[in-house]
């Protein structure tokens, strides 16, 4: 019986802990989320009021627009990054010496903050000083007066190039770890059979690669849905809003306009917008097995 | 929240600890010696040198009272962040807090009323323009003193004025003429304003200059949002074409905050800069500009609207107490000290007469005797009399709560229309979400 009882007690630490850090705060602000609380007001929480803020959510239509920002700046971000990290996969997944190298010096741009990634490219990508503008300009001269922060597109456009650029080393591993653990034999059966590249890449790799890019892009639309740095450090949302993904809404409605109830259902929403994701993305992927 | 009860749990902590060990050794001097206290003091970031030269005038205030001042400083943007959650968990952590007036009327909850301390000390608070004391004044009660205020100015370089025969701009005619020139034989552009999203709103500092003097107003008497009356139209329209149509700002101004394109104009890439005065000392400053900005920047006051005069706008940046301070006594000397006429003249007659360390270097005047001054005027060919006027007759953005979310609507939509989109839609746009919001915020019941 006391050795039963011990095993709890060795439990007991490390479940406070999670429920001070983790279960607390989201319970608290789920309550606080049902609440009218200006902190402009006041500094105690206002009256209940049931489901408002929800609601009130449907009707804003800067929310909305966010949501829109939002499955832009995350679809695109997705696709591209998998797309891209799959080819750099497939370049680098030879078993060579120099390869090795490489993919070390691949993680990089991974290992770097997101806050500074974001301003440096912001410096990188100014009109009169960046250099990367000025290498864009040199490269592409119709290219070389556009002013990449300046328009909603082309602010989007470099938005998401950055956080492609952040996150695809990460997802290159990923699919190069997938590449290298793939079986021999099945790639020599093709060969002997006479499959051409690009019928073994097609029908052989990409569908044995599956499993690794479901849970890639699980990994990388929940990722996505959470960048937040990048957003504040290069476009401020802007220009205008047309940048101003969910996250950094909640962000400006918590702490600039320090409307806390309205700020904590928006959090929520979020939230149960990146479950619904992992829901259908888990479920994807316990079927998955069958693609094995 | 979870952060805050913690924040609140160790303030408790500290403070027991603190009544603990000063509780004994204070007993005999009895609540109100001010002695041997550190008073802790908020203030924005970036080498203000107003706030350098306070630094380094305190040490010949602590020799006088035994007040020890520590000046602890975050970024312009964090401030308001800073205030918000120690005035929540009542920490302490700060005793004075500078803040820009528009967050006055969020933050007030957080401060210490100072008309008590203001009536049992006979203090005077008619040194300062009745405009600026209106800032700091919430419901009836005062809770800052305006210790630091702005009047907007036109900056502009001595040296390519000068090689280009031209006058400094009086109207939006003349200062757009001069671009031109500037731009066109020069390799620098004309002026160079600040347009981009976020920053807080900023991109509305030089708006409203171009609205006011239009005789165009943000809201009506009964706070409906008018700026997209034609004369809005008209003023907004004509602030942009400066980027889109004339093309005597810089392509990168539609993305630039005001510090961007400060350092755009520090760098010698442009040649005129509107904005708020204590940056002057900024521009001559050899360490923060370049060799050839450096001498060559003079000031004037911002250009009006053909036959309707200029309006500039003045911000303040007052010193409030917190209401969870413990050395509210100390710190109320403090305050009593920063509002003194005479340092606010030293400091600004040091910098004037090149006496003064170029970090040091500040010409914010903020009290109407000190602006009236004689000696200075002469200095300055009567600068601070212009500035008197301004500080007494300008206009100021409005003293609400919904502000913030208010500016952040106008902002976004100025940003936009720098990026090309037509004017009137867009602000008519922006109108609806500011007359909604502030419906739904009861404003019109």
């Amino acid at each position: 019986m006391k050795k039963k009882l011990f095993k709890y007690w060795l439990l007991a630490p490390a479940f406070i802990f999670i429920c001070g850090t983790t279960l607390y705060p989201l319970m608290r602000s789920f309550w606080i989320s049902l609440h009218d609380w200006d902190l402009k007001e006041s500094a105690e929480m206002g009256p209940f009021i049931g489901f408002d803020n929800y609601i009130r959510a449907f009707s804003d239509s800067q929310f909305w627009n966010s949501v829109w920002i939002t499955i832009i700046f995350t679809a695109s971000t997705v696709i591209l990054t998998l797309t891209l990290s799959i080819i750099v996969a497939l370049l680098l997944s030879k078993d060579k010496k120099y390869l090795s190298y490489l993919r070390v010096v691949l993680i990089i741009p991974f290992a770097l903050s997101p806050a500074l990634v974001g301003f440096s490219w912001r410096f990188m990508l100014n009109p009169d000083y960046g250099l990367f503008d000025k290498i864009i300009g040199f490269l592409i001269p119709p290219l070389a007066d556009v002013v990449w922060l300046g328009s909603s597109t082309t602010a989007m456009i470099a938005l998401v190039s950055v956080v492609v650029w952040i996150w695809l080393p990460f997802m290159s591993l990923m699919f190069i770890s997938g590449l290298m653990g793939m079986p021999r034999e099945v790639f020599e059966a093709a060969q002997m059979d006479g499959a051409t590249r690009l019928q073994t890449l097609f029908h052989i790799t990409l569908p044995m690669l599956k499993p690794i890019i479901l849970i890639a892009s699980i990994l990388m639309t929940m990722f996505t849905l959470k960048a937040f740095d990048p957003i504040v450090t290069l476009t401020q949302g802007g220009p205008g809003d047309s940048t101003e993904v969910l996250n950094f809404f909640i962000y400006k409605t918590g702490f600039r306009f320090f409307d806390m109830g309205y700020s904590s259902a928006l959090g929520y929403i979020l939230a149960l917008i990146t479950i619904v994701f992992v829901i259908i993305y888990m479920r994807r992927l316990v079927k998955g097995d069958e693609w094995n | 929240m979870k952060k805050f009860k913690i924040v609140r749990m160790v303030a408790i902590l500290g403070l027991m600890m603190t009544l603990l060990i000063t509780g004994c050794s204070n007993s005999d001097a009895g609540g109100e010696s001010t002695e041997g206290k550190t008073v802790k003091v908020l203030l924005s970031a970036g080498d203000v040198g107003q706030f350098n030269a306070w630094k380094a005038r305190s040490k010949e205030f602590t020799e006088r009272t035994g007040i020890k001042i520590k000046f602890i400083e975050t970024p312009y943007e964090n401030l308001l962040e800073e205030i918000t959650a120690d005035g929540i968990a009542m920490g302490g952590a700060y005793d004075l807090v500078a803040h820009l007036d528009t967050m006055g009327s969020s933050i007030n909850q957080f401060l210490e009323p100072l008309d008590q301390y203001v009536e049992r000390d006979n203090f005077n608070v008619d040194r300062w323009p009745e405009a600026s004391v209106d800032r700091s004044t919430f419901d009836g009660k005062l809770y800052s003193l305006p210790v630091r205020a702005h009047a907007q100015m036109l900056f502009y370089r001595k040296d390519i004025f000068e090689q280009l025969g031209l006058e400094p701009p009086k109207t939006w005619a003349d200062l757009e003429a001069a671009s031109k020139k500037i731009t066109d034989e020069t390799d620098l552009y004309g002026i160079v304003p600040y347009y981009g999203a976020g920053h807080n709103g900023q991109n509305l500092f030089m708006w409203t200059s171009y609205l006011w003097s239009n005789g165009g107003k943000i809201f009506n008497e009964d706070l409906n949002p008018v700026f997209n009356s034609p004369k809005g139209l008209e003023a907004t329209q004509r602030y942009i074409d400066l980027l889109v149509t004339d093309k005597v700002a810089p392509p990168g101004s539609v993305t630039f905050g005001e510090q961007d394109s400060r350092t755009y104009f520090k760098q010698g890439k442009a040649a005129m800069w509107i904005g708020w005065w204590w940056v002057y000392s900024e521009f001559n400053d050899s360490e923060a500009s370049a060799p050839e900005v450096v001498g060559n920047v003079d000031f004037a006051t911002v250009p009006g609207w053909e036959g309707k005069g200029s309006v500039p706008s003045i911000t303040t940046f007052p010193l409030g107490m917190m209401k969870g301070s413990k050395n509210k006594e100390a710190a109320w000397e403090v305050l009593k000290w920063l509002s003194d006429p005479e340092l606010e003249l030293d400091i600004v007659m040091d910098t004037l007469k090149g006496e003064s360390p170029s970090n040091q270097k500040s010409i914010v005047i903020t009290q109407t005797e000190n602006l009236r001054n004689k000696e200075l005027n002469k200095l300055t060919d009567g600068f601070y009399n212009v500035a008197a006027d301004n500080l007494e007759n300008a206009k100021t953005l409005p003293k609400m709560k919904e502000w913030p979310r208010v500016s952040d609507i106008i902002s976004s939509a100025i940003s936009k229309i720098a990026t090309g989109e037509p004017v009137e839609p867009t602000l008519n746009e922006a109108a609806e979400q500011v007359e909604k919001l502030l419906e739904e915020s009861g404003y019109y019941d």
